[in-house]
């Protein structure tokens, strides 16, 4: 199997050297303000008439680590029963393509992580019970598949096929960075495959910061929380003497 | 911090209308208020805290006035208030070491559904009460006289109250309160008053006065702590609360004339028992999906 792939690589250096670039992915940094709710990002691009786009965002990666909580029930209430991490699974991980991803070999599937029902996350994953060891069999599966069933549902895990569209030798697709993405760096990798093998790869780098009066905000009540704690109080005061002023002490609560 | 996307018109929105139905009935948004955010979508440790956050500035403007009319016992304010300090010290602690177990969510609702039961009854009562015979039924705390009188230590006299009583009495009110409004986000405006009036024999106006003067220092302390240990204020999400439910307030205050208080407070009591019911089903009912983010729901 590698030496076909290796083959196929060599048959196809020359198109590697022909250099169908992404022109266009602006803007290269999301700013999450007060008002941030989700940025659509346009990516395009050249590429053969014949040949497939599949786009992979990116975030974290090995050294992710997300909690997780179990509820179970106790007594008559449902609540949390068992702690747990994953770690290695990505953040965010946004899968756009033109064609269908079981078009892809399945080595070239393993190779770039693009696979349906995320194969490759799961196998690279590890899950790690709360100040304990490490889950393993049918519950360590129970944590992954709840983890993504969460990311999906907020929009963090996507997959898209048929997203990007092919027209007259230009591949357009709008990325979708849902409401819940976190601040850091994203990786945009862009494949060109044309009959299973890899015509060209690109990589871009998407920025998502925090940005304007909230993201000072946010950042102020992560990393100065007492400074920021005070200063809460202090606008809620003010807020509240200039409530007093403007309707002549007609507070309350 | 939320870290949650919900729409900043719907939370003044939801402001207002608390403020509305607040100021035309009397009755505190903050029982009423955190449970909606919570219903939302907004964690609920964020929901009380940001709500401290927003008392603090509603609290404040009708302390101002309050003092202004010689209405507030500050010695009295004072000795509630090292209470609060302790109690509301104690909640925030005790919302660290449930949020590290993973059951502050549980927690905070549970503590809800008790106190939602005891307000909404309580209301309900009171205001059939009042369009059944009239007037409320008024039990005037017999036993709390006697023990006011008892031979108590820590006896110490308030003369803008004119009482005189053991400072055990509102330092335990204020520590209930405190604990209560660090858990919640609530000020407490609806145990300390029935408590400042029966149980330490206070004048209404002073006691009013009073409770604003400490539900602003309680909740000073609530927020600078819950900001530092469990990071779970957000201004934005408070200044927006705030907006609504001042303007809100007002203008459920102007119309108070034209509406019939028990009836108001009774249908205030049917909402408060509404939203009980609702998160006790959420308590007992299987969650759609069992597994769940422990805290944040980032992409990084």
């Amino acid at each position: 199997m590698k030496v076909a792939l290796l083959l196929a690589l060599l048959l196809a250096l020359p198109a590697l050297g022909h250099g169908y670039a992404t022109k266009d992915l602006p803007p290269e940094r999301v700013a999450i303000s007060l008002t941030y709710n989700g940025e659509d990002i346009p990516l395009s691009g050249e590429a053969p008439r014949d040949a497939d786009i599949y786009v992979k965002v990116s975030s974290g990666g090995s050294g992710e680590r997300t909690g997780l909580s179990e509820k179970g029930k106790v007594g008559v209430f449902w609540m949390t029963t068992r702690r747990a991490a994953v770690e290695g699974m990505p953040g965010m991980l946004l899968i756009y393509s033109s064609a269908d991803i079981s078009s892809l070999p399945e080595g070239l599937q393993e190779e770039l992580g693009i696979d349906e029902g995320y194969t490759q996350l799961r196998r690279g994953a590890r899950v790690v019970e709360e100040g304990g060891g490490e889950i393993e069999g049918e519950e360590r599966e129970r944590f992954i598949e709840g983890l993504i069933r969460v990311k999906e549902s907020h929009g963090l895990y996507a997959i898209k096929e048929g997203a990007v569209e092919m027209k007259g030798g230009r591949y357009g697709a709008v990325l979708q960075i849902p409401p819940t993405a976190s601040v850091g760096m994203d990786m945009v990798d862009i494949y060109v495959v044309k009959g299973g093998v890899i015509l060209e790869h690109q990589r871009k780098v998407l920025t998502i910061e925090n940005a304007g009066i909230g993201g000072w905000l946010m950042e102020m009540a992560e990393e100065r929380s007492l400074l920021y704690g005070f200063m809460a109080v202090i606008v809620a005061l003010s807020a509240g003497l200039a409530v007093g002023v403007m309707f002549k002490g007609g507070g309350g609560h | 911090m939320a870290k949650t996307t919900v729409n900043g018109l719907f939370i003044v929105g939801l402001g207002l209308v608390v403020g509305f139905l607040s100021g035309l009935s009397g009755v505190g948004g903050g029982t009423i208020l955190t449970p909606l955010l919570i219903m939302i979508g907004i964690p609920p440790p964020v929901a009380a805290a940001s709500d401290s956050n927003q008392i603090v500035a509603s609290a404040s403007s009708g302390a101002f006035a309050h003092r202004k009319l010689g209405n507030v016992d500050v010695k009295l304010g004072l000795v509630l208030l090292s209470g609060g300090i302790v109690g509301s010290t104690i909640g925030v602690q005790v919302i660290r070491v449930l949020k590290a177990m993973g059951n502050v969510d549980f927690f905070i609702k549970l503590v809800y559904v008790v106190v939602l039961g005891f307000v909404g009854f309580f209301m309900l009562k009171e205001s059939y009460s009042t369009m059944k015979n009239g007037e409320a039924s008024k039990n005037g705390g017999g036993f709390w006289c006697r023990m006011r009188e008892a031979n108590l230590p820590f006896k110490m006299k308030f003369p803008v109250s004119g009482i005189e009583v053991s400072a055990i009495f509102p330092f335990g009110m204020g520590l209930t309160v405190g604990l209560l409004a660090a858990i919640m986000g609530v000020g407490g405006g609806f145990i300390m008053m029935p408590a400042m009036i029966y149980i330490l024999g206070m004048p209404t106006t002073v006691a009013i006065g009073t409770d604003l003067f400490q539900i602003v220092l309680t909740q000073v302390n609530t927020v600078v702590q819950q900001s530092y240990v469990n990071r779970t204020v957000d201004l934005v999400l408070a200044m927006l609360i705030l907006l609504g439910s001042t303007v809100g307030a007002q203008m459920g205050a102007r119309m108070t004339r034209r509406v019939r208080g028990p009836q108001l407070r009774f249908f205030l009591g049917l909402l408060v028992m509404a939203i009980l019911v609702k998160l006790l089903l959420e308590l007992l009912i299987m969650p759609e999906e069992l597994i769940v983010l422990s805290s944040g729901g980032g992409g990084h």
